[in-house]
């Protein structure tokens, strides 16, 4: 069953001033399976982010449909996509967004408290999550008191606390160095593994190279696609790699 | 570099920042106008010289220049912060520190210019009319002179070198003491959490509290002026403490409290108040200050002069009144004869005589304790005025009949009874009457009043025995101490300028008669009504005039901490208002979210306000009492209109300023 489905999706930015339209988004149309794990690339301007805050819901379409777990997003109000978005949607920022006035624990609450979920009932719901992330010891540390790899952990605890149908990374390895980065990744593929959908926003060929399947987009259109399918880590790498050349070089002359 | 580079620089500056710089200006260059008004109207050569209105101006004056270097120095550190990034940026684009230190000097001369031209062009315009509104109130008629105060100028001139010197050196430090990378991150060094201070809260409860106490239970105003200037002093710095250190210790509090932290809207509320207090405690706790100076210093001078008719016609119910005592029986006669004998051309109307014998004792339970020693007998609480009955009804047309030991007494406070059955000297009486009518004319000063009585005798034999006794304790001293007053009160016709030429008439007459009767022991004093009335409405006018320009100043201080609050917060909101949409809060929930907290912040320090008010209010009514006010319900009414004009101001500085905080806020958007 695909649990995100996206069909014609258009975006065109108009400037404030009304003259020039952008096209951020030109006609965009895939699916996600259930248990997937899909990494989108692209170079910067190609509309990634724009995909991405459409998906979140924190942006809206010009013209086109986004289909999570059967709803339509079009159809929700404001008031009900918050909650939608609280309760189905998990994001891992690059910049990890953070808010400095709680501590760990209390940041990856906050999606747990504006559902209205008592104490003891997400006490119950941290404890395995940050065992698993590594950081149970630091959860009553400030973020500003943590390394950059420990607050992309409790990011991620957060997004997946209310066990969302689906997780959204937008570069999350991009303000890391390249251990935390590594780890990261590791636990990326470990939620997969216990059958998370992940949809990773990503220009790092390192980061793609972990998803089961890799979306290209250039000019705000998928380009093409790879599937990991029997190829090891590095053969998908070598792939990926030649196709990010292919579309630097020669790819707009064939689109 | 090419020449005048850094002064155009400078000026570049000061265009780009507008926004911050120029609420700054504005608020410096009126300080500035007000200091000068102040110097101009202290140093006009009609005011009369070691005045009460003079002092008044003089202390106004300094007043306004202690506040005009802190709130320049509030919006200096304001303005820095919000250039960090700035100042980084000109330090990586490979500009010196001292190329940096000399723009700045630049600005800041810039800045003084600025702010003298426009202190002086708008003090010069504003002071005619300040002018006028003193002479209004106060009640002058020969016009005080419009002039450009000299020497005024120079004050303020130097005053604002001094502190615009100050700034820019303080300015300069900042920088040396900076690195490029964090002034570059600028506001956006992780934010601390702040430390709960226990000491600090306590310490604020403590001083807050004392303070609290002190104004409560002072029971006389004019005794404990200094103890409750103590307590004002307390009440100050407490709200300080308690506004930076106990707002933090309760909201951590209200965290530890899991049951009610982790609530949809405690959640927020409670970690962003923490964020807000630890950042502006310090600009709250001084609106909460100057506030409350605001209101006090308003509702009671408004209520002061909107009574002073009133408290003329009590203090003086007739045009002259004089109280002689000599030890000379026949003193006050042929003084009065002489008097009149001179003066045919003024009538004498509506002339009221007592004959009394006053005595100073202490209150020991029954017993009047009249103590031997001069000092400690003018250290008295209480007043004592025997009259004979024959005297009384004199004064008043009541009979009383009387028994030897029996008196009939007027209270003149109900508050203060004498005990029904007491006894002073050798003597001992009975209380059989309470008298409702005072036998003398004119009210006598309030701060006598609250334990003064009037002690009917049954006639002149038992008050020369009482006189008799009362000489006896002092010996020779004893003899003009205990010498028969005589309290003489009249009208006459004439204009007021007459009247008062007829007080020195008096005066001349009554200092010539004390010589000519050779007698060393003659006490006398002399109040006119015209005389006393300029005297009123000159030193209430003029506290009026001082409350209210001081609160002109005190309110621009408000607004401009208000809006440079707003500002910034803004600036900090617009960051976490993205945020937790993207966790997953809808646009109207984060509005109302931040929009409560705003509240809380703002209205806090008005609540404070109202409650120091509160407190205050007991002892401000007693203050009053002590300058011949008692109408506490017009006070009452002048405290409530006062509190409800501040609250509308604030709303309505409140709901421009928010408007442009929301504008900052969703442009980050």
């Amino acid at each position: 069953m695909a649990i995100l489905e996206v069909s014609n999706l258009k975006k065109v930015y108009t400037t404030r001033l009304g003259g020039t339209h952008v096209q951020a988004l030109r006609n965009v149309t895939f699916s996600v399976e259930q248990g997937e794990y899909v990494a989108i690339m692209g170079e910067s301007g190609s509309g990634k982010t724009t995909l991405l805050n459409i998906l979140a819901a924190l942006d809206t379409p010009t013209s086109g449909q986004v289909i999570v777990d059967s709803k339509n997003l079009s159809d929700l109000k404001e008031k009900d996509l918050s909650a939608f978005r609280r309760n189905n949607l998990g994001f891992v920022f690059q910049d990890f967004n953070l808010l400095d006035t709680f501590n760990l624990q209390d940041n990856i609450f906050l999606p747990l408290v504006l559902s209205g979920k008592s104490y003891p009932e997400m006490k119950q719901k941290i404890d395995p999550i940050a065992a698993e992330l590594g950081i149970s010891d630091i959860l009553q540390k400030y973020p500003y008191e943590v390394s950059g790899g420990q607050k992309q952990r409790a990011a991620v605890a957060r997004a997946i606390i209310t066990e969302p149908k689906l997780l959204l990374a937008d570069e999350p390895t991009g303000a890391l160095d390249s251990h935390s980065a590594d780890g990261l990744l590791r636990t990326f593929d470990q939620l997969n593994a216990d059958g998370q959908t992940v949809v990773m926003v990503t220009h790092s060929v390192k980061a793609a190279c972990h998803a089961q399947r890799v979306l290209f987009i250039q000019d705000g259109e998928v380009f093409h696609q790879l599937y990991r399918g029997k190829h090891t880590e590095e053969e998908l790498f070598a792939l990926i790699s030649d196709t990010l050349t292919l579309l630097a070089t020669g790819g707009e002359k064939d689109a | 570099m090419r020449k005048g580079f850094y002064m155009r620089f400078a000026a570049q500056n000061l265009q780009k920042n507008s926004k911050f710089y120029i609420p700054y200006l504005i608020a410096s260059s009126l300080t500035a106008s007000m200091f000068y008004i102040m110097c101009f109207l202290e140093n006009n050569p009609g005011l009369e010289k070691h005045s009460a209105q003079k002092w008044m101006l003089h202390f106004g004056a300094i007043i306004i220049g202690i506040f005009a270097v802190i709130l320049l120095l509030y919006i200096n550190s304001f303005l820095m912060k919000r250039r960090q990034k700035e100042i980084g940026l000109y330090n990586v684009l490979g500009m010196e520190k001292q190329h940096i230190c000399r723009i700045f000097g630049w600005e800041t001369l810039y800045s003084y210019f600025i702010t003298m031209a426009c202190g002086f062009g708008v003090g010069i315009l504003l002071s005619k009319l300040f002018l006028l509104l003193l002479c209004k109130l106060t009640n002058v008629t020969h016009a005080l002179s419009f002039y450009i105060s000299g020497k005024g100028m120079g004050i303020t001139l130097l005053l604002f070198a001094g502190i615009f010197l100050l700034l820019l050196v303080l300015n300069q430090f900042k920088i040396h003491f900076s690195h490029p990378v964090e002034l570059l991150r600028g506001g956006n060094v992780g934010e601390k959490e702040p430390k709960s201070n226990w000491f600090l809260a306590i310490l604020g409860l403590g001083l807050t509290g004392t303070g609290y106490y002190i104004a409560l239970t002072t029971t006389s105003a004019v005794a404990a002026i200094k103890s409750f200037f103590i307590a004002v002093l307390l009440v100050i710095v407490g709200t300080y403490f308690l506004f930076i250190a106990g707002t933090i210790v309760l909201l951590k509090l209200l965290r530890k409290n899991k049951k009610f932290y982790y609530k949809t809207n405690h959640f927020t509320a409670v970690s962003g108040l923490l964020y807000r207090m630890k950042q502006n405690a310090t600009g709250l706790a001084s609106i909460c200050v100057l506030a409350t100076m605001v209101i006090v210093m308003i509702s009671s001078t408004v209520s002061l002069n909107m009574n002073v008719n009133k408290i003329i016609n009590q203090t003086y119910p007739h045009d002259y009144s004089i109280d002689i005592q000599s030890t000379n029986p026949k003193f006050f006669q042929n003084f009065l004869k002489s008097l009149k004998e001179k003066n045919t051309n003024h009538t004498f109307k509506n002339e009221h005589t007592t004959r009394y014998l006053s005595i100073q004792a202490n209150e020991k339970g029954n017993n009047l304790e009249v103590p031997n020693q001069m000092e400690q007998y003018f250290n008295c609480k209480t007043y004592l005025f025997f009259l004979s009955a024959e005297d009384y009804t004199a004064s008043t047309g009541i009979r009383l009949s009387l028994q030897d030991n029996e008196t009939a007494v007027f209270d003149f406070t109900k508050k203060n009874r004498l005990p029904d059955t007491f006894s002073i000297l050798d003597s001992s009486f009975k209380q059989t009457a309470a008298l409702k009518t005072s036998p003398f004319a004119s009210n006598i000063s309030p701060t006598v009043m609250e334990n003064a009585h009037v002690i009917v005798v049954k006639n002149h034999q038992i008050l020369n025995k009482l006189q008799k006794e009362f000489q006896e304790i002092f010996g020779k001293s004893g003899n003009y101490l205990s010498a028969l007053s005589y309290s003489y009160s009249f009208d006459t016709d004439g204009t007021d300028a007459e009247k008062v030429s007829f007080l020195k008439t008096i005066q001349m007459e009554l200092s010539k008669e004390c010589k000519a009767s050779a007698v060393n022991s003659n006490g006398y004093s002399i109040s006119s009504r015209q005389d006393g009335e300029k005297g009123f409405r000159n030193t209430y006018g003029g506290m009026l005039f001082l409350g209210l320009f001081l609160s002109i100043l005190f309110l621009m201080a408000t607004v401009l901490i208000i809006y440079y609050k707003q500002i910034s917060e803004g600036y900090d909101d617009a960051k976490r208002f993205q945020i937790m949409q993207k966790v997953g809060m809808s646009q109207t929930e984060v509005k109302k979210s931040i929009h409560s907290q705003v509240l809380i912040v703002f209205f806090l320090p008005l609540a404070v306000a109202v409650l120091h008010m509160i407190v205050a209010f007991p002892y401000m009514t007693k203050l009053l009492r002590a300058m011949y006010l008692t109408d506490i319900p017009l006070f009452t009414l002048c405290t409530v209109c006062t509190v409800a004009i501040f609250a509308l101001v604030y709303v309505i500085v409140y709901a421009l300023t928010t408007h442009t905080y929301y504008k900052i806020v969703s442009s980050a958007n």
